[in-house]
C-alpha cells in the first residue's frame, strides 16, 4: 500500500482525536475559567439526594426536600443547634390553661419574599383546613384565631405541647401570596433567608438571597442544590469540587474525607433513629417472642463500629436517640445473644425439621422479606439491611431484602404484603418524642396492636407536665424493649462535609434542617 | 415473500464434507482455544464451587472488612468481610447457570418455531414472523428489563425475562436457512420419496441448520450472562447476598476510589467470560465454514 | 454490547441469490411502511399484556394511590368501574389504544404526572447522549475500520482486531465505571455524573460510543475488504490510480454505505444501552426515566417509556431503511421470496 495514504490515514485519524480532546477540553477549560469567574462569588452549591415534590402547605415535602423548605420558609417555633427551643416568628408563647389553649405572639417587621407582611392571618392561612398539617397531625386542633395583627390563639380539644410540634420544617408559614386569585398554587412565599428562585425537575433548585430578611441577613448570595440520588455519585461530585457542601455523607467515606486536606467534615447526633419495623398482623412476626429473638440475634454494636465505621450509636433496641428528651438513660437495652435468640424460637415453636438450615413451623419455613428504600434518605440502610439478614441466617430465619422506592414501599406497607420494614425517624420533630405515635393502632403506619400501648401512648401525649411526661415515655421505651413492635438499631449521628471554600457552617442536631446562617465562600 | 432484510443463506459452494467440525482449524485459533478453554475452567470452577472457595461466600465477619488480598482470602474481603475470592467463584454457577439455562430454552423454542415456520410457510410463518419483528423492535435489554421489573427480582424472573425475549433471534436464523435449504436438490430428491414432513425436517434440514445455531447459542451465552448481569446491576435481577457479578460490581462502586478491586474483579470476571465466548464462537465459526461468509464479525 | 444481527445488515444481493424477486421503490417503500405499522401494532399489544405480568390488582394499586391506606373493598370496586377494568381484556386493549391514537399514555399512578410530558421532558437529553455516542463510535470506528482493512502491518492489524473484541465483550456499565474510575476518581478530568456541558457528556457518550465503535470497525473493514476485491475497483488500478484515489475515491464511497445504514440502525440500540449508560451517569433520560419508575413500580410509566423506546426505534430503522432505498439503486428493488 501507498506510503502517502498511509501517512494521511495516521494523520486524519490523530487530529479526530485532538480534535474531539480539544473540544472536550476546550470546554472543560471554560468550566475552570467559570470557576475562577465566580472566584469572589458568594454562590454556594449543595448536594442533595431528592427534588423538592412539592412547595405548598396541601402536602408533606418529603426527603430531602425539607433541607430547601428550611431556607426558604420559616417555623412559628425554633430549635438551636443543640435541639433547645427558641423563638422563631413566634416571639413569645403562652397558655393560660395548661396545654389547651396557646396564644403565640408574632414577630413585627417581618415581611414575606413577595412584600407583604407577616401576620396572624398569614399563620391562620398556614393552618387552615385544608393544610396536610392539620389533616394528618394536629387533628385536635379546634380553632385558630386572630386576636390582632401579631397574636394567635390555638385552641385544642386536649392538652398538647403545641410548640414543639411547630418547630418541624414540613409545616411551616406560608404567605397567602403562594395562591392565585383562584387558589391554585403559583410560586412559594416564605419569609426565610433565601428566595426560590428557578427548579429544574430532577436536576437543580436555585435559590437567592432574601435582601428584606428580618434577621441577619446571609453572606451568600445564592444557593443552588443539585439533586443526585446517589450517595456515592454525590461524593465524587464532592470531591471533584462540583459541589461545596454534602450534607448526607455516607458513612463508608466519612473517614476517608476526614482525612482530606481541606475537607471538614461535621457530624452530630441526631433526633432519628433507624429500626427494623415488623409486621406484627402477620406471621412469624406476630409472635412477640419471634420479634424478641430478631433483637437478640442482630449485633447493633458491630453494626456501628464495623459497617458503619463507627458512625452512629448502637441503639441496641432504644427507640430514642440519647440527645432526645425522656430518653431512658438506664434503658435495659438488648445485646447479641444466639442461644437466647434460638431458644426464643423454639419456645416460639419454630425448629428445623428438614435440616436445611432454615426453620419451620407447621410444614412452613421462616420466610420474611425486609423492605429497603432505596437508599435516597439514608445510604447506610442497604448495608445494614445485609448486615441484619446474616445474622437473622444464623438464627435460621430466612430474609429477602426487597429494595425498592419509597412510594412502592408505602404501597406494600397498605396492603400489609412484608415482614420488616428497614426505616429511619418516623414521627420525630425535634426532641420530642411524639414517635411512639407510629405503633399506635390509629397511625397509618402502624403494624402493631396493643391496647396498652395505645392507652400509654394518649396519656403521655395528653399532658404538658414535665413529669407525668418523663413517666409515661420512659413506661413507653421499657414498653417497646420488652414488646418490640419494632427493634431499634442505630442512632443516626448527621454528617455534613464542607468543601475547602465553605466558611462557617456550624452543624445542627434537627434533622432535616440546615442551617445556613453565617456560612461564606473564600474561593482560592 | 415477506422478509426483505432475510439473507442468511448458505453459500453456494457450501457442501456437505466441510460440515464436519474441523478441530485443525479451530486449534489454529489461538485465541478460540484460549476462550473454550477458559469456558472450561469456568464450568469446573461452577461445578465444584464448595470444593474449590476457601471460604462461605455468605458468612459475613465484620472485623475483616475490606481487606487486600491474603494468604487466607486470595482476592481480599469486601464491605462485609465476606470472600471475594469466595464470592466469584459461586457468581460463575449464577451466570453460567442463567446463561446456559436461558439458551437452552430459547434455542430450542426459537429453533423448532422457525423450523416449522420456514418448512411450513402460509400464515404460521407470516404470523411468526411478524412476531419476531415486533419483539425484535424493543431494542436489546428493554423488554427484559420491563418484565423483570414487572415480575420483581429474582433469579426465576431474570431467567424468564430473558427467555421471552430473547428466542426471536433463532426463530429468525433457523427460518432463513430452512427457506434456502428447502431449495436444495438434495431436500427435493428427498421429498420425491414422499417422506412424512417430519422425516424430512429431522433427517435433511435440522443438521443443516445446526451449525449456525451453535455458533449463534455460544454468542448467546455471552449476552445473556451480560443482560443477567446488566439486570442485576440495575438492582432487577440477582438480589444481595447471592453473589451474582453484576450485584458485586454495583455493590463495589461506593468503594471504587479506595477500594477498587471490590469493583475490578467481578467486572473483570463478566469481561472475560464474554470475551472467552466471543472468541470460542469465533472459532467455532470458522472451523465449521458456513455461515462464516455472511457475518460481519468474520475475521 | 450487541451484535449487528447478519440480517440486520443490507448489503448488494449477489446476482445469483435465487430468491430475489425486483420489484418498484416506492412500491418497496409502501411495503416496508405497512410491515412497520403491523409492527408497531404488535408492540403496543405486547406492551399493554406485558403488564398483566405485574402482580396485584391493578384497581386496587390506583384505590390506594388514590383514597390511601385504609380502604375498602367498595372503593376498589369503584375504581374498577371508574377506570373501566371490569371490562373485557380485549375491550380494554382498544380503548387504551384508542387513548393513544390520541397521543394519550395515560398518567403516571404514582405522581399522575402526564406520562407522554414526562417523556418528551426527558427525550432531548436521551436524544443528545446518543448522538454524540454515535458520533464518538463513527469517530473511532471508521479510522480503525479503514486502517485495519489496509494494514499489512500485522501487528496494527492485530491490535485492531483485539481491540474491537474487548469492545464487543466489555459490558457497558462496567466500562462506564472504568472510565469514571479512570477519568473522575483518578485523573479528574471528567465530572461523573450530571448534565448540562459538554464536559457532563464526555463519559455517557464515550461509555455508549465505544461499546458500539468495535461493532463498526469490524463493519467498515469488512465492508471494505468486500468491496477492494469488485471489479471496477481492479479496474480502476488497472488505470493506473493510485492506491489513495482508488481507496478513497472509489472504495471508501461505497464500502460507507452498509456503514452508515448500520450506523442509523443502531440508534436503536445506543437507546437500550442508554438505560444503563444513563442509570450510571445520573443522565436525565428516558432511560433512567425507565429505571426509577420500575423501582417506583409505577407501571403506566414503565409501559409509556418502553412503548415510546420502541416505537421511536421502530421508526428510526424505517427512516434508515427509506433512506438507504433512495441512496442505493441496487437494493431498492431487492425483495426475497
Amino acid at each position: 500500500m501507498d506510503r502517502n495514504f498511509k501517512l494521511i490515514l495516521l494523520t486524519c485519524m490523530l487530529l479526530a482525536v485532538i480534535g474531539a480532546s480539544a473540544c472536550i477540553s476546550g470546554e472543560n477549560d471554560e468550566t475552570a475559567k467559570g470557576d475562577s469567574f465566580v472566584e469572589n462569588s458568594q454562590d454556594l452549591v449543595v448536594g442533595i439526594s431528592s427534588d423538592v415534590n412539592n412547595w405548598y402547605l396541601d402536602k408533606f415535602a418529603d426527603g430531602d426536600a425539607r433541607f430547601v423548605w428550611s431556607q426558604v420558609y420559616e417555623t412559628l417555633v425554633r430549635l438551636d443547634s443543640n435541639l433547645n427551643i427558641i423563638p422563631g416568628l413566634a416571639e413569645s408563647w403562652e397558655t393560660p390553661d395548661n396545654g389547651t389553649t396557646w396564644i403565640f405572639h408574632l414577630r413585627k417587621n417581618v415581611t414575606f419574599h413577595d412584600g407583604t407582611s407577616f401576620n396572624a392571618d398569614s399563620v391562620v392561612f398556614s393552618y387552615s383546613d385544608k393544610s396536610y398539617v392539620r389533616q394528618a397531625v394536629l387533628k385536635p386542633i379546634k380553632s385558630i384565631e386572630a386576636l390582632d395583627n401579631y397574636t394567635v390563639k390555638f385552641v385544642l380539644q386536649k392538652p398538647m405541647p403545641l410548640p414543639f410540634y411547630l418547630t418541624h420544617v414540613a409545616w411551616p408559614i406560608m404567605g397567602p401570596g403562594c395562591l392565585d386569585k383562584a387558589g391554585n398554587f403559583i410560586k412559594p412565599v416564605g419569609t426565610g433567608p433565601f428566595k426560590f428562585e428557578s427548579q429544574k425537575k430532577d436536576q437543580e433548585i436555585v435559590l437567592i438571597r432574601n435582601d428584606a430578611y428580618w434577621g441577619n441577613k446571609s453572606l451568600l448570595n445564592k444557593v443552588s442544590f443539585k439533586i443526585i440520588p446517589d450517595p456515592s455519585t454525590q461524593v465524587m461530585a464532592f470531591e471533584n469540587g462540583e459541589l461545596d457542601m454534602i450534607i448526607k455523607v455516607p458513612e463508608y467515606d466519612v473517614k476517608r474525607l476526614e482525612a482530606k486536606k481541606g475537607i471538614q467534615v461535621q457530624k452530630k447526633l441526631s433526633t432519628f433513629t433507624d429500626f427494623l419495623q415488623f409486621n406484627c398482623d402477620k406471621t412469624p412476626f406476630n409472635d412477640t417472642k419471634v420479634r424478641q429473638s430478631v433483637a437478640y440475634a442482630i449485633d447493633t454494636k458491630a453494626l456501628v463500629n464495623d459497617v458503619l465505621n463507627g458512625v452512629g450509636k448502637p441503639a441496641e433496641g432504644r427507640p430514642y436517640s440519647p440527645n432526645m428528651m425522656y430518653s431512658d438513660p438506664n434503658l435495659k437495652t438488648y445485646s447479641q445473644d444466639l442461644d437466647k435468640s434460638k431458644a426464643l424460637l423454639k419456645e416460639a415453636g419454630w425448629e428445623d425439621s428438614n435440616r436445611d438450615g432454615i426453620l419451620e413451623k407447621d410444614g412452613s419455613p421462616l420466610n420474611c422479606t425486609l423492605l429497603v428504600s432505596k437508599g435516597a434518605w439514608a445510604a447506610r440502610h442497604t448495608l445494614m439491611a445485609q448486615v441484619a439478614q446474616e445474622d437473622l441466617r444464623k438464627i435460621g430465619m430466612n430474609v429477602e431484602i426487597q429494595v425498592l422506592d419509597e412510594g412502592a414501599i408505602s404501597k406494600l406497607e397498605g396492603v400489609g404484603n412484608f415482614g420488616m420494614i428497614l426505616r429511619t425517624g418516623y414521627f420525630v420533630w425535634g426532641p420530642y418524642p411524639k414517635h411512639f405515635f407510629i405503633h399506635h393502632s390509629k397511625s397509618p403506619y402502624s403494624h402493631y396492636h396493643n391496647e396498652t400501648y395505645d392507652q400509654l401512648v394518649d396519656a403521655a401525649d395528653s399532658t404538658i407536665d414535665p413529669q407525668k411526661q418523663k413517666e409515661l415515655y420512659y413506661a413507653l421505651q421499657d414498653f417497646v424493649i420488652k414488646e418490640v413492635p419494632a427493634f431499634y438499631l442505630v442512632h443516626e449521628e448527621k454528617v455534613v462535609a464542607t468543601g475547602p471554600s465553605v466558611k462557617g457552617f456550624v452543624i445542627t442536631a434537627e434533622d432535616p434542617w440546615l442551617d445556613l446562617s453565617g456560612v461564606y465562600l473564600e474561593r482560592k | 415473500m415477506t422478509c426483505m432484510t432475510e439473507n442468511i443463506k448458505m453459500t453456494e459452494k457450501s457442501s456437505m464434507n466441510e460440515k464436519r467440525l474441523s478441530l485443525w482449524e479451530f486449534g489454529k485459533n489461538r485465541l478460540a482455544l484460549f476462550g473454550i478453554l477458559f469456558i472450561a475452567i469456568l464450568c469446573f470452577l461452577a461445578l465444584f464451587a464448595p470444593y474449590i472457595s476457601p471460604n462461605d461466600p455468605f458468612a459475613q465477619k465484620l472485623d475483616k472488612r475490606l481487606l487486600g488480598p491474603c494468604h487466607e482470602y486470595p482476592l481480599g474481603t469486601d464491605e462485609f468481610g465476606r470472600c471475594i475470592f469466595s464470592r466469584v467463584i459461586y457468581g460463575t454457577r449464577i451466570s453460567l447457570g442463567i446463561g446456559i439455562l436461558v439458551v437452552a430454552a430459547t434455542s430450542i423454542a426459537g429453533t423448532s418455531l422457525g423450523l416449522l415456520s420456514g418448512y411450513k410457510g402460509g400464515l404460521f410463518d407470516e404470523i411468526l414472523m411478524r412476531g419476531v419483528d415486533v419483539m425484535l423492535a424493543f431494542p436489546n435489554i428493554i423488554l427484559a428489563l420491563m418484565i423483570a421489573g414487572l415480575l420483581g427480582p429474582g433469579f426465576l424472573s431474570v431467567v424468564l425475562s430473558l427467555s421471552l425475549t430473547q428466542w426471536p433471534v433463532y426463530a429468525r436464523l433457523v427460518r432463513g436457512q430452512v427457506l434456502s435449504l428447502k431449495k436444495r436438490d438434495f431436500v427435493e430428491a428427498a421429498r420425491a420419496l414422499r417422506p412424512s414432513n417430519f422425516y424430512i425436517m429431522r433427517k435433511h434440514i435440522l443438521p443443516n441448520c445446526m451449525e449456525p445455531v451453535i455458533v449463534l447459542g455460544t454468542l448467546e451465552i455471552a449476552h445473556v450472562i451480560i443482560f443477567a448481569s446488566a439486570l442485576s446491576f440495575l438492582g432487577l435481577g440477582i438480589q444481595p447476598p447471592t453473589p451474582e457479578w453484576g450485584s458485586m460490581l454495583k455493590s463495589g462502586i461506593p468503594y471504587l476510589r479506595t477500594y477498587p478491586h471490590l469493583c475490578f474483579v467481578p467486572g473483570l470476571m463478566i469481561m472475560l467470560t464474554v470475551f472467552a465466548l466471543n472468541f470460542a464462537a469465533d472459532g467455532l465459526r470458522a472451523s465449521l465454514g458456513q455461515y462464516a461468509k455472511q457475518e460481519v464479525l468474520d475475521r | 454490547m450487541e451484535y449487528p444481527k447478519a440480517s440486520e445488515v443490507k448489503r448488494p444481493i449477489s446476482e445469483n441469490d435465487r430468491n430475489i424477486r425486483r420489484i418498484s421503490m416506492w412500491k418497496y417503500i409502501a411495503n416496508r411502511l405497512a410491515m412497520v405499522l403491523i409492527v408497531i401494532a404488535g408492540v403496543t399489544l405486547v406492551s399493554f399484556f406485558a403488564m398483566y405480568l405485574a402482580p396485584g390488582d391493578p384497581a386496587e394499586l390506583i384505590a390506594l394511590e388514590r383514597y390511601g391506606q385504609d380502604l375498602d373493598k367498595s372503593q376498589i370496586e369503584s375504581v374498577r368501574e371508574a377506570e373501566g377494568l371490569d371490562a373485557p381484556v380485549y375491550f380494554q386493549y382498544f380503548i387504551w389504544l384508542d387513548h393513544l391514537l390520541h397521543l394519550d399514555l395515560g398518567r403516571s399512578i404514582i405522581t399522575s404526572d402526564d406520562v407522554l410530558e414526562e417523556i418528551l421532558l426527558k427525550l432531548p437529553a436521551t436524544i443528545e447522549l446518543t448522538v454524540a455516542g454515535l458520533l464518538i463510535s463513527l469517530l473511532i470506528a471508521l479510522p480503525i475500520g479503514v486502517l485495519s482493512a489496509f494494514q499489512k502491518n500485522i501487528l496494527l492489524d492485530n491490535c485492531c482486531a483485539f481491540f474491537s473484541l474487548i469492545g464487543i465483550s466489555i459490558p457497558n456499565f462496567w466500562l462506564g465505571i472504568l472510565l469514571i474510575w479512570l477519568f473522575s476518581l483518578t485523573l479528574h478530568i471528567f465530572p461523573s455524573y450530571g448534565y448540562g456541558s459538554l464536559s457532563h457528556l464526555t463519559l455517557p457518550a464515550l461509555t455508549l460510543g465505544i461499546s458500539m465503535s468495535s461493532i463498526t470497525a469490524r463493519l467498515t473493514r469488512a465492508s471494505l475488504m468486500e468491496v477492494m476485491e469488485k471489479e471496477y475497483i481492479l479496474a480502476a488500478r488497472a488505470r493506473g490510480f493510485d492506491e489513495y484515489t482508488v481507496v478513497l475515491r472509489h472504495a471508501l464511497k461505497n464500502a460507507l454505505l452498509p456503514v452508515v445504514t448500520f450506523a442509523g440502525m443502531q440508534l436503536g440500540y445506543l437507546l437500550g444501552g442508554a438505560v444503563i449508560v444513563e442509570t450510571i451517569f445520573s443522565w436525565p433520560g428516558i432511560g433512567k426515566l425507565l429505571v426509577d419508575s420500575i423501582f417506583a413500580r409505577d407501571f403506566s410509566m414503565v409501559q409509556g417509556c418502553v412503548l415510546f423506546i420502541a416505537v421511536l426505534f421502530s421508526l428510526s430503522s424505517l427512516a434508515v431503511d427509506i433512506l438507504y432505498a433512495v441512496l442505493d439503486p441496487r437494493i431498492r428493488y431487492d425483495m426475497y421470496d
